[in-house]
């Protein structure tokens, strides 16, 4: 079982270059307020829209450690801070190179290098930040949990680069274990491999790969006839959101009304991306695709997405919930939840997908892409648990951005006009509003104000 | 000037450009006047596993079908080029790079793999494009200077065609397009200037006929737009998508709309909606999709409501070989769905012809109150044919309803029983020509009647207008002398192509050998297939799909056992199997 270590994290959103943590850091170690004698720092080039950070991130596997040629620093396996060792080191400052964080700094003064111990677990940086910039936690609370589950489909999917749905199929199944059945449709899940390819299968459990119009009842008739004989098999789908909520939708509802025990999982990136990036019914307005193209006659989609989760609550499923990966604690505590829902009945999971191929984005900005969608409340993170009957926002947007840092970031929405602009985020505020209807616990109060 | 007939083969990984470079050059070959006949091969996977190959055979007479050897490979990546090494003529060209990029795996370099008699051209793709460019994306481009230059071609036809597919994505791109090409050109230049085969000379004609390049699927959407289609609906579906892009970005522009539909059942659903309100409506799909509509698509027949479906085959069943060929749909075209249910069937043989057969199909749908299948498949939908700009005739473009006769009095009777089978046709709204419209079995009126008689005579009338579409539909075409052939050879849809290259090639040696294309599928001429047939010593069959579905369908018009050519590969069946056969059939 893997191991989590305290360190301290930067919200670089939140800071506001005041310096306190710098001076906080300086009196703490010695007591006085030179800037020198800091182990935290924050700068920022002009260009530059954030503070960024120096700081000691006390690695995992600190290449300081491994570069230092004295053996003057070492990884504390119990504490996890890396420790610096005065009376071994030569001063050769090397780790200053290593460390690509900044974390471990020559200090002029002392003519010695200098770094952060996180003050014995109570770091005064953290104390002195107003802005809450700073936060102490500890690191890899899922990889303490969850780290030696197996990974049940083979190294080297043939995603694009970037791809969200890999990152969904690898923790999910993770999770939810070797005991299941996996239905996938036609789509981009099968595309990248799951299913297989040249022969070979790349999944670790058995897959059933249906047709589009027919993942859940499938599923439906596995599951009964396990049932009969009495052996316990999770049965899991995961399917695009043409597979879920165009024509898959059919047999998704069917099954959900009887209550057809599975985890359902909704992988929705807006389209038919495999297919070369077709609208879907969770298209958003306005967005660009090969059949909503942007010409004079047309600017995008012209009508709204689909609320395919909250149509899943209205079907009483056991257990329904909304999930993005930035959010993962909240993404693993939710298939906790599923599992346990679909003993019971269905367990729909819908997760929002961002695709940098067929939304036209960098890669590399995957998860900014999904975080900005949550941070504008443009995807809100929530669960609904049958038994309690109201939908509760697992993650609370305490200031949301406005949409259009996340429209802006990502090119299926560059044509967008001011009008559109102005639509959407109308759209967003109102679609939460009536989220936020299913949240209070009034199920019952209109019943009784009637009796 | 000599017969030039070669093929060049483009192979990479898909992300080297190979389809790019494939596309690249057929325009260009175009341009310089030779008939083109391309086909690109790729994965149904996402990326990474994927072999990209794209075909092209070019010539200076009408090309009918893929050859089976390649004259010309360009190697984008020789790990991946290997596997084609089987199919290299003798003494043919290999371009390929000689520094490649670190991705390709060691000890594939294609000198090592080839023949001796390979004439090897290696020029550095990479290093030049990136000296020339800064980036090695246009080594695809620097492959085809090197092409150009060795077979004799002039820079400035393939310059237009970089000019005129990437000046869109703006000048940088096409500046750095155009010096990719000419590093790979002057570089070859110098490095093989005593070796250069210079056997591509364009053809000096007197008039050319200007020509397009053009797939079979563009054809088939141009041809709909001609017809004047107003609402396209349709459901995302390999090979068939191409139709509804397409018509995504040309219908709005010409006052119609498309509708992404939720899926093939709400396409079809809504193509019988349209036409039933009086307004033409089409969609495509495959094999799957098709599947999906096939109980609907006998409402319409039923109902009398026109239609018009385009089925693009795949292999299949269900999901199948999303990206690969087949002409397995046959038998769900012509006998799906429940019910005796006849309907109409024609499948086009290459790409002028799918322009022409989409056209005709609206006023088939019309004239007939029928829904009508158009079948073809990957093979044709995905290959690419320079061809005059096809263009419909006033006289096919006519509105093909048959209307009622505005002052007739009485009531209507919206299915009247005629000689023809055909009930002249109102459309909703028209006054006083009230009528219901209903899948259940129904009298004159369209009133339910579920009489022993009724359904009888009713039954007979839909069977009797459809057997009367044969007036309307093309009849087989012969290729041969005529007189009595020992060896006939019957083919349907885009295998028609290498089948008549083979009888052609029998003929050609003074052999009893001819060709038959049935371009209509159901109702089909069976008094022609049969005197066909009595002309014929054997008849040969050859289709894409296991069982010979068209076997199957025309096979018990010979006196005896035709001889099926069935191949299930997903790939074009080469004309060298189907004339071995002929050999094979004459011997014995």
């Amino acid at each position: 079982m893997g191991k989590g270590y305290p360190t301290i994290a930067f919200y670089p959103e939140k800071c506001n270059g005041c310096n306190d943590c710098v001076e906080a850091c300086a009196q703490i170690k010695t007591e006085t307020s030179e800037p020198v004698h800091s182990r935290i720092s924050v700068a920022k080039d002009p260009d530059d829209e954030f503070y960024g950070l120096s700081l000691c991130r006390q690695c995992g596997d600190p290449r300081c450690v491994m570069d230092c040629p004295a053996r003057a620093l070492t990884k504390n396996e119990d504490t996890g801070v890396v420790h610096w060792d005065e009376t071994k080191c030569v001063n050769c400052q090397i780790c200053t190179l290593a460390c690509p964080y900044a974390g471990i700094t020559y200090n002029r003064i002392t003519d010695q290098v200098m770094k952060c111990d996180l003050c014995n677990g109570d770091p005064a940086c953290v104390k002195a930040c107003a802005p809450m910039a700073l936060e102490y936690k500890i690191g890899a609370e899922i990889y303490n949990t969850w780290g030696d589950l197996e990974d049940l489909f083979v190294p080297g999917v043939g995603a694009c680069l970037g791809c969200n749905s890999e990152l969904i199929m690898r923790h999910t199944l993770r999770r939810i274990g070797p005991n299941t059945v996996v239905a996938t449709p036609p789509g981009c899940i099968p595309g990248v491999g799951s299913v297989g390819v040249n022969g070979i299968t790349s999944t670790k459990t058995p897959v059933f790969h249906p047709l589009l119009t027919n993942t859940a009842s499938m599923l439906a008739g596995v599951k009964r006839y396990y049932n009969r004989i009495g052996r316990d098999v999770t049965m899991l789908a995961l399917a695009g959101d043409g597979g879920a909520a165009d024509v898959g939708f059919q047999s998704l509802s069917g099954a959900a009304e009887r209550g057809e025990q599975m985890i359902f999982v909704c992988v929705d990136n807006e389209g038919y991306m495999n297919t070369g990036v077709q609208r879907s019914s969770t298209t958003p307005y306005g967005a660009w695709t090969t059949t909503t193209p942007v010409g004079e006659a047309l600017q995008g989609k012209t009508r709204d997405a689909k609320p395919l989760p909250l149509l899943m609550v209205l079907h009483s499923c056991e257990y329904v919930a909304t999930a993005a990966l930035p959010f993962m604690e909240d993404f693993y505590m939710k298939l906790d939840k599923a599992i346990e829902a679909s003993k019971r009945g269905m367990a729909f999971i819908h997760i929002f997908s961002p695709c940098p191929t067929g939304w036209r984005f960098d890669p590399s900005q995957l998860i900014e892409v999904a975080r900005k969608g949550v941070e504008t409340n443009m995807v809100p993170l929530w669960e609904y648990e049958n038994d309690l009957g109201r939908i509760n926002i697992t993650h609370v947007v305490n200031e949301p951005l406005p949409v259009v840092t996340y429209l802006k970031s990502i090119g299926k929405y560059r044509h967008l006009s001011d009008e559109q602009l102005v639509y959407i985020q109308r759209k967003t505020d109102e679609r939460f509003e009536l989220l936020k209807k299913f949240t209070k616990e009034s199920k019952l109060e209109g019943l009784s104000d009637a009796a | 000037m000599p017969k030039v007939d070669i093929t060049i083969e483009v192979c990479g990984m898909s992300g080297d450009g190979t389809i790019a470079a494939g596309g690249l050059l057929n325009a260009a070959m175009s341009e310089a006047g030779f008939s083109v006949l391309a086909f690109d091969s790729y994965p149904a996977e996402i990326r990474g596993f994927g072999r990209c190959v794209t075909r092209s055979r070019i010539g200076n007479e009408e090309m009918l079908a893929l050859a089976e050897k390649t004259h010309v490979l360009i190697s984008l990546d020789d790990e991946q080029s290997r596997s084609r090494i089987p199919f290299l003529e003798k003494g043919a060209a290999v371009i390929f790079d000689n520094k490649p990029p670190s991705y390709v795996g060691e000890g594939h370099a294609i000198p090592a793999h080839v023949e001796p008699d390979i004439n090897l051209f290696g020029i550095p793709f990479s290093d030049l494009a990136a000296e020339a460019s800064g980036s090695t994306r246009g080594r695809n481009l620097t492959a085809l200077g090197g092409f150009a230059v060795i077979f004799g071609l002039p820079p400035e036809i393939f310059r237009h065609v970089i000019q005129k597919k990437f000046a869109p994505k703006g000048e940088k791109v096409l500046q750095a397009n155009l010096m990719s090409f000419d590093a790979g050109y002057n570089f070859a230049m110098t490095a093989f200037e005593d070796r250069l085969l210079k056997i591509l000379t364009p053809p000096e004609t007197e008039e050319k006929t200007e020509k397009l390049l053009l797939s079979g699927n563009v054809a088939i959407a141009q041809g709909a737009l001609d017809a004047n289609l107003k609402l396209y609906f349709g459901y995302p579906i390999t090979p068939a998508t191409p139709i509804l892009e397409y018509l995504a970005k040309a219908l709005p522009e010409k006052g119609g709309k498309v509708l992404q539909m939720e899926d093939e059942i709400s396409s079809i659903g809504a193509v019988l909606g349209c036409y039933y309100a009086g307004q033409r409506a089409m969609t495509a799909t495959s094999g799957p999709g098709f599947a999906l509509m096939t109980e609907l698509i006998t409402h319409g027949i039923m109902a009398e409501i026109p239609a018009v479906i385009i089925d693009a085959q795949r292999g299949g069943p269900a999901t199948g070989l999303p990206t690969k060929t087949e002409q397995s749909d046959l038998h769900a075209a012509v006998f799906g769905g429940p019910g005796d249910s006849p309907r109409i069937v024609i499948a086009p043989t290459n790409v002028t012809e799918c322009y022409e057969y989409t056209v005709k199909s609206f006023q088939l749908a019309e004239k007939y109150q029928t829904p009508v299948i158009v079948l073809t498949d990957f093979f044709l939908d995905n290959r690419v044919e320079n061809v005059p700009m096809p263009q419909a005739s006033k006289e096919a473009l006519k509105d093909g309803n048959i209307y009622p006769d505005p002052s007739a009095k009485g009531p209507y009777n919206r299915f009247e029983l005629t000689e023809s089978g055909i009930s002249p046709r109102a459309v909703p709204g028209m006054e006083d020509f009230m009528f219901t419209t209903t899948g259940l079995e129904h009298s004159e009126s369209g009133g339910p009647n579920y009489t022993p008689e009724n359904h009888m005579q009713f039954s007979e009338k839909r069977h009797r207008k459809i057997q009367g579409a044969l007036e309307d539909l093309s009849i087989p075409k012969e290729f041969s002398k005529g007189g009595s052939l020992d060896v006939g050879v019957i083919s349907w849809g885009s295998t028609f192509g290498s089948a008549l290259e083979a009888v052609q090639k029998e003929q050609e040696k003074g052999l009893k050998v001819g060709a038959l294309k049935i371009t209509s599928l159901f109702p089909f001429h069976d008094e022609i297939i049969r005197g066909f047939m009595e002309r014929c010593g054997e008849v040969l069959i050859p289709e894409l799909n296991f069982q010979g579905q068209l076997a199957n369908l025309i096979g018990h018009l010979h006196r005896k056992d035709v001889v099926r050519i069935n191949q299930a590969t997903g790939k074009p069946i080469p004309a060298s199997i189907i004339l071995e056969k002929i050999e094979e059939v004459l011997k014995a």
